[in-house]
């Protein structure tokens, strides 16, 4: 008798223990599903991100580029310009400032920020005017470069000026 | 019991291989979309610095795009083996569209990218948007 009901508890003890281990496997089974799921879903990421580098670095170009309106200078010329405070610029700083203001607005993707730097020396200057520069948290995107300038002299000499231009966009 | 521990390891092997096929289905798709999204930054890359860039003096003037070069642009591009159709707008500051480009395929995949670019237009280097759409031909 007592051996009868030995052997029936070893019998029950092998079915909970066979149970146990499908349930362990069927979790195993939901976490290898997970993560097959979740493996290179950051390809896509990836893309749009090297999109969004494109964009900063065409941003830039453009400012680079294209004319103030009714002007000859480029934005970057015009503000670089007004940075290193030749005597008379060719673009008046508040009509400049809301060019550039006006100009990213229209070009900046949605849900995202631009802000441009442009430093000579000690001095530095940030577009769109009244923003601050973005931290280091948020994911930027950013592209530089340099802004060379010719300063008409008094008599025959001219002068060379290398303002430095970086452009970051952000997520906002 | 023995019948429903069978039942048990059978439903396991069926969604383990469930499983697998959903899962080699999402990846084919995200390498897929992955691919059309860089094939879009590609082609746009390639009619901004060269098939619509401004020539001037016999210089090619990057990023600067020439809208007179658009009617004559073949709207197809093979990239890796495999052949893209595009379609194209040109936004322009002042509010005008120039859409170019065969209609969008229906029942595809389509990328868009959205560019700022520069348009010599009047005489002038002008700011604009230039939209490019892609898809598998």
């Amino acid at each position: 008798m007592a051996c009868l009901i030995h052997k029936g508890f070893a019998r029950d003890d092998r079915g909970i223990s066979d149970i146990l281990a499908m349930a362990f496997m069927f979790l195993m089974v939901i976490f290898a599903g997970v993560l097959l799921h979740a493996y290179r879903s950051d390809a896509i990421n990836s893309a749009a991100n090297r999109q969004l580098q494109m964009k900063a670095e065409y941003l830039y170009r453009t400012l680079e580029l294209a004319q103030v309106e009714n002007y000859s200078l480029s934005y970057f010329e015009a503000a670089a310009e007004n940075l290193i405070g030749v005597t008379e610029p060719v673009v008046p700083k508040n009509y400049l400032d809301n060019q550039i203001g006006d100009l990213l607005a229209y070009l900046c993707p949605p849900n995202y920020t631009v802000v441009v730097k442009l430093t000579y020396e000690n001095f530095s200057r940030l577009y769109p005017s009244g923003i601050s520069e973005p931290d280091n948290t948020a994911t930027q995107f950013t592209f530089l470069g340099k802004v060379t300038i010719i300063i008409a002299g008094a008599a025959t000499e001219n002068s060379v000026a290398q303002v430095d231009a970086v452009l970051v966009m952000f997520k906002s | 019991m023995r019948i429903f521990k069978a039942v048990l390891a059978a439903l396991l092997i069926v969604i383990f291989i469930a499983l697998l096929v959903s899962a080699y289905n999402q990846y084919s798709l995200t390498l897929s979309t992955a691919g059309l999204v860089d094939a879009t930054t590609s082609i746009t890359n390639h009619l901004v610095i060269d098939n619509l860039a401004h020539k001037s003096g016999g210089n090619v003037q990057e990023y600067v795009i020439d809208p007179g070069k658009i009617p004559s642009l073949e709207f197809r591009q093979e990239i890796g083996g495999e052949n893209f159709g595009f379609h194209l707008i040109l936004f322009y500051n002042t509010g005008e569209n120039l859409d170019c480009g065969p209609p969008l395929p229906e029942g595809k995949a389509v990328a868009a990218f959205l560019a700022p670019v520069v348009v010599y237009e009047n005489n002038r280097l002008e700011p604009a948007k230039l939209e490019v759409k892609v898809w598998r031909v």
